[in-house]
């Protein structure tokens, strides 16, 4: 494997693909495992199979809704679309990762500057 | 709330389809590989690698659809249900062993649980009133006194009670109550031909003593405040349901009825429920009547007139190793007040105490608490002092009937509880150290299927909680069963009690949901007892040997077998304990049984009670009625011989009479003025009873009214007035005591009771002489001990016959004539024995296993042994010497344990020391000739090892 390429920090898989489902619109699994590998630009350790149980979870909590749709090559696919509740947490969600991300990324700039 | 979706979510997930959310899931994993492999061929890649990459990308396709159904699915304890499934699989796989483990825990759980429901019914159950703790009882206690303020501290005076009634004080009533037991007579009435006659214990309540303890009535009504208004006035009863049943056939038109308590007719109003029985604890009520008849049920008459006062002091004796002696009395006021009271020269007394035979109970309401209620009461209590002639200021205490049940009961019912609780604790440890060796077997042979999911990847914690689930799954069934059986077994213990035997005494041993919790914990507890080593040692395991076929695994094997030994010794220790318990008892009943043996044989003895005191008769018709009595009985068939005594206890003396012997001629001092105690006898009285007498002759006929005024005085006394007991046979004493001095010849000697250490001094008198007392015993010799229950029958129709109204109560056949100290004696070295041998018999299968275990592991040594020489008998001896090296080290630990809990048991014990040299060496005796029994089969397979065999596996 490659040396560069991380586990998906915990509990983000889901922020991700609701992050991804909001830039692009409604996406079947295989598309949204590989836009979330080019937007890492083949960073992120992902098994494209960890993200079923992820997309499942989002179904359950009412984040996302799926219905059976198309590929581009015209195979039955599960499409999966963000919902309005689903909008409104990742905009909450966001500004939160922001925040904590933001507050540990301080903490490594004061380290810097003493060095 | 995103929590409560995803759980709601999931809830519905338990009723749509399974099947097809899988079909689902499967359809959009294979479109995804189909559109990663069609990327990669656009890309360039031959379609079989195409594919190869896509499914590598994707990952585990099962583990995804596993985590995919897992999220689907409520699953509330996680891998809990996972592990009970293959847990139950696992068991019932080995039914054999799953059935040793459960019963062998189920009689240990079941013999606390037994012991649990008896110790609570007798100590902790409240009484059957609504909201029992906020019922107290009032104690009037003092510094002063000890044992003889104890007894009097609950009883008070009528006007104390009322005085506390008028008072402000936090209760929202206060109730009083009489415990008396009185002759009951319930004549023939039109609508029932029953009648019956007898003595029954009965409480004499305020009117609202009912409605306060919140008790209501089976039929009719109970009492009310209009029921207790003026004196002598309301002559109202109700019975208990018990009584109504059992002896009025359960008559419908019961109500209404006309009833003799004490002689005097009341209308019984209503029934009270049998699970109400009064506010004596573990005595059945036959009857209530309302305090203001106590007059009619004995009290005095001018009970109500306030001048009277009951009062009560506590004195020091002149021998300063007698206890405190209570004086009691009744006085009436002067026109100075209070009275002086006086006081023998020399001796020391206390304060005078209000005192009477009123219990008082009150109920708070809920929010008071007792310490506020208590401070309350004692402020207003400065009035009662001065109210009274009380020169001491009382001080209230409050209890609730449950914990002035602990005091009030004699410490040995408690002792005997807690040995028994703790003896029954000790045989469930025993056998939770069984089934932890039995586990620990299983393990070993399990050792290699746990090694394989270790390596595998299994958490160890994962695989020890694995093993602790299914011991505590055989825990649960084992207390399960022992919870139902519990209702079973108690049932039967409440039968075996000797208090079962006493009329009116009633204890319900039932289960309550006390006791069920206690079960419940017991059976969690035991899963973690004895499944916590096997578990800790499953996660010791040595993965590489233990992989290997064939490998006995001698280095981690000796390992076990050490824990498996030490829980053998502790087994063996925990038995010796209980067993040189079981042995002392055994040997203390024997010892008592000469000591508190009655002095004569009960096997062919019938006794039964009459009083006439109720009655009004004449002195005369009363010696009338017990002359025909014991001249009428002797012609009964199968009656060999029969008299009358006044003592029920047979030889010790009643009543409060003051009389003293003297020898005649020699003058009085006021120390030889000791009282004596009078016992009234019929003619042949220690013939009839077979009591043999030290020296001259029993009582006849011939010693009547118009001959020779006669005694016959015990050696104690004898010894007393002449110094030597034969120079006292032919001599005339002086008897003093109202109405006038009295010379007597004594004719006899009876012999001093055994176990006294200052035996009483007792003087016998002739009844057809000093006239007989209202209340007497008829004792009757059977001529056979199959004879007794017919004589009693007899003898019970006679006594009808002479006089119809006479209550005649307390029969007694044979052994129930024993000393009620013996049936606990009794009762105690059953339950030790069967406690002990059940504990014995556990740790002598957990020895018999630890034995055989260790042959197994040693097969590959006595094969070379054998081979070399060693004769059968050297293989034998070295068996058994670790078997006895076992038992020498169980045996040194559980001495010293007896000898700990020696001091608590030695109050049970009668004649008997609890370091009795005999009992602590048949105990090893016992132990060591079991230990040999248990080695012998380990043994003889150990001789039949074929050497050539085990030395061709090496």
């Amino acid at each position: 494997m490659n040396d560069k390429r991380t586990d998906v920090l915990y509990g983000s898989l889901g922020l991700i693909i609701l992050k991804t489902l909001e830039a692009l619109g409604p996406l079947h699994g295989y598309r949204i495992a590989r836009r979330i590998e080019q937007i890492s630009g083949d960073h992120l350790a992902l098994n494209q199979g960890t993200l079923y149980p992820a997309l499942l979870k989002l179904e359950q909590a009412g984040w996302i809704r799926s219905s059976w749709g198309e590929s581009d090559s015209g195979r039955a696919v599960k499409i999966y679309a963000l919902t309005r509740s689903g909008r409104k947490r990742l905009a909450t969600d966001e500004a939160a990762w922001q925040h904590a991300t933001g507050i540990v990324a301080r903490f490594f700039k004061i380290q810097d500057e003493g060095s | 709330m995103t929590g409560l979706r995803i759980l709601l979510a999931r809830l519905l997930g338990l009723f749509s389809g399974d099947a097809k959310r899988d079909r689902e899931l499967r359809a959009e994993i294979n479109a995804h590989i189909a559109e990663a492999a069609e990327e990669f061929e656009r890309q360039g890649v031959p379609v079989d690698e195409a594919r190869r990459l896509a499914f590598a990308q994707f990952g585990g396709v099962t583990q995804t659809m596993e985590a995919h159904r897992d999220g689907r699915r409520f699953r509330p304890f996680g891998s809990f249900g996972h592990d009970l499934a293959y847990g139950a699989r696992m068991l019932v796989r080995s039914p054999s062993f799953t059935l040793v483990a459960v019963l062998t825990l189920s009689i240990g759980i079941l013999a606390t649980t037994t012991t649990i429901s008896a110790v609570n019914a007798v100590l902790f159950r409240p009484l059957a009133i609504e909201k029992p703790a906020e019922v107290l009882q009032i104690f009037n206690g003092t510094e002063r006194g000890g044992d003889a303020d104890d007894r009097f501290a609950a009883k008070h005076s009528y006007q104390a009670y009322k005085s506390l009634r008028e008072a402000k004080t936090m209760f929202e009533g206060l109730l009083a109550t009489w415990t008396v037991t009185k002759p009951v007579n319930v004549p023939a009435s039109e609508t029932s031909s029953l009648s019956y006659a007898g003595r029954l214990r009965g409480e004499v309540v305020s009117g609202n003593y009912f409605t306060l303890l919140g008790v209501r009535a089976l039929h009719g009504r109970l009492f009310t405040d209009d029921d207790d208004r003026t004196p002598n006035a309301h002559p109202v009863a109700v019975i208990g349901e018990a009584f109504w049943k059992k002896q009025l056939a359960a008559d419908p038109n019961i109500v209404g009825r006309l009833i003799k308590l004490n002689g005097n007719p009341f209308s019984v109003i209503g029934i009270v429920p049998a699970s109400f029985t009064g506010t004596n604890f573990g005595r059945v009520t036959a009857f209530w009547a309302p305090l203001m008849m106590q007059g009619q049920l004995g009290e005095h008459a001018e009970w109500y007139n306030a001048g009277l006062r009951n009062y009560v002091r506590f004195c020091k004796p002149t021998d300063p190793n007698q206890k405190w002696r209570s004086m009691t009395g009744t006085l009436r006021p002067t026109k100075d007040g209070p009275p002086n009271f006086e006081m023998k020269p020399g001796q020391e007394c206390g304060p005078v105490r209000d005192w009477g035979s009123l219990g008082i109970f009150g109920r708070i309401a809920g929010g008071v608490s007792r310490t506020a209620a208590e401070s309350q009461l004692n402020a207003v209590a400065g009035h009662l002092a001065q109210a009274s002639w009380a020169n001491e200021k009382p001080r209230f205490t409050l209890e609730p009937e449950v914990e002035s049940r602990h005091k009030d009961y004699s410490s040995q019912v408690r002792l005997i509880s807690l040995l028994a609780l703790g003896g029954s604790i000790l045989v469930w440890l025993v056998a939770c150290g069984n089934v932890a060796n039995l586990l620990l077997t299983r393990a070993s042979a399990r050792k290699r299927e746990l090694a394989i999911r270790l390596s595998l990847g299994a958490g160890r914690w994962r695989v020890a909680r694995q093993l602790l689930t299914e011991s505590g799954m055989i825990a649960f069934v084992a207390g399960g069963i022992a919870i139902v059986l519990t209702f079973w077994t108690s049932q039967a213990l409440s039968r075996a009690l000797p208090l079962g035997q006493i009329p009116g005494i009633n204890l319900d041993f039932t289960p309550d949901l006390r006791v069920l919790g206690c079960a419940f914990g017991l059976s969690l507890l035991t899963g973690l007892v004895f499944g916590t080593a096997p578990a800790w040692q499953s996660t010791r395991i040595n993965l590489i040997p233990s992989l290997k076929p064939g490998d006995s695994g001698s280095a981690s094997g000796a390992r076990r077998l050490t824990l498996r030994n030490a829980l053998v010794v502790g087994q063996l220790s925990l038995s010796v304990v209980v067993l040189v318990g079981a042995g002392l008892f055994i040997r203390s009943l024997q010892a008592a049984r000469t000591s508190l043996g009655p002095g004569f044989s009960t096997e062919r003895l019938v006794s039964m009670r009459f009083d006439l005191g109720s009655l009004q008769y004449a002195e005369t018709r009363i010696d009338a009625f017990y002359r025909d009595l014991v001249t009428r009985a002797r012609s009964i068939p199968g009656v060999e011989g029969a008299s009358v005594v006044n003592a029920p206890t047979f030889g010790e003396a009643v009543g409060n009479e003051s009389a003293w012997l003297s020898v005649e001629g020699r003058p009085e001092t006021r120390e030889s003025r000791l009282e004596v105690d009078t016992v009234i006898v019929g003619p042949r009285y220690f013939r009839t009873m077979g009591i043999p007498l030290a020296a001259g002759r029993d009582f006849e006929d011939s010693d009547h009214d118009k001959s020779g005024a006669v005694a016959i005085i015990n050696q104690a006394e004898a010894r007393r007035l002449f110094g030597d007991e034969q120079l006292a046979l032919g001599k005339r004493v002086v008897l003093t005591r109202e109405p006038g001095n009295q010379l007597l010849h004594v004719v006899g000697i009876t012999r001093d009771r055994s176990d006294d250490e200052t035996p009483s001094r007792i003087l016998t008198v002739p009844a057809y002489q000093r006239g007989a007392a209202s209340a007497m015993t008829l004792v009757l010799q059977a001529a056979s001990a199959s004879d007794v229950r017919a004589v009693a029958d007899s003898a019970r129709t006679l006594a009808q016959q002479l006089d119809p109204q006479v209550p005649l109560f307390d029969v007694r056949l044979a052994s129930d004539h024993d000393d009620p100290r013996l049936g606990a004696m009794r009762l105690t070295a059953e339950i030790s024995s069967a406690l002990g041998f059940a504990a014995l018999a556990m740790a002598m299968l957990g020895l018999y296993g630890v034995m055989a275990y260790a042959v197994t592991l040693r097969t590959r040594e006595i094969g070379i042994r054998m081979a070399l020489g060693a004769p059968a008998t050297d293989v034998r001896a070295l068996v058994a010497r670790e078997g006895l090296a076992l038992t020498g080290l169980g045996l040194a630990i559980g001495f010293f344990g007896a000898y700990l809990l020696a001091p608590a048991i030695d109050r049970l014990l009668i004649r008997m020391p609890a370091t009795d040299p005999m009992t602590f060496a048949g105990t090893a005796l016992l132990l060591t000739a079991t230990t040999l029994m248990a080695c012998y089969l380990p043994a003889r397979r150990a001789t039949r090892v074929n050497p050539i065999v085990t030395l061709k596996c090496e």
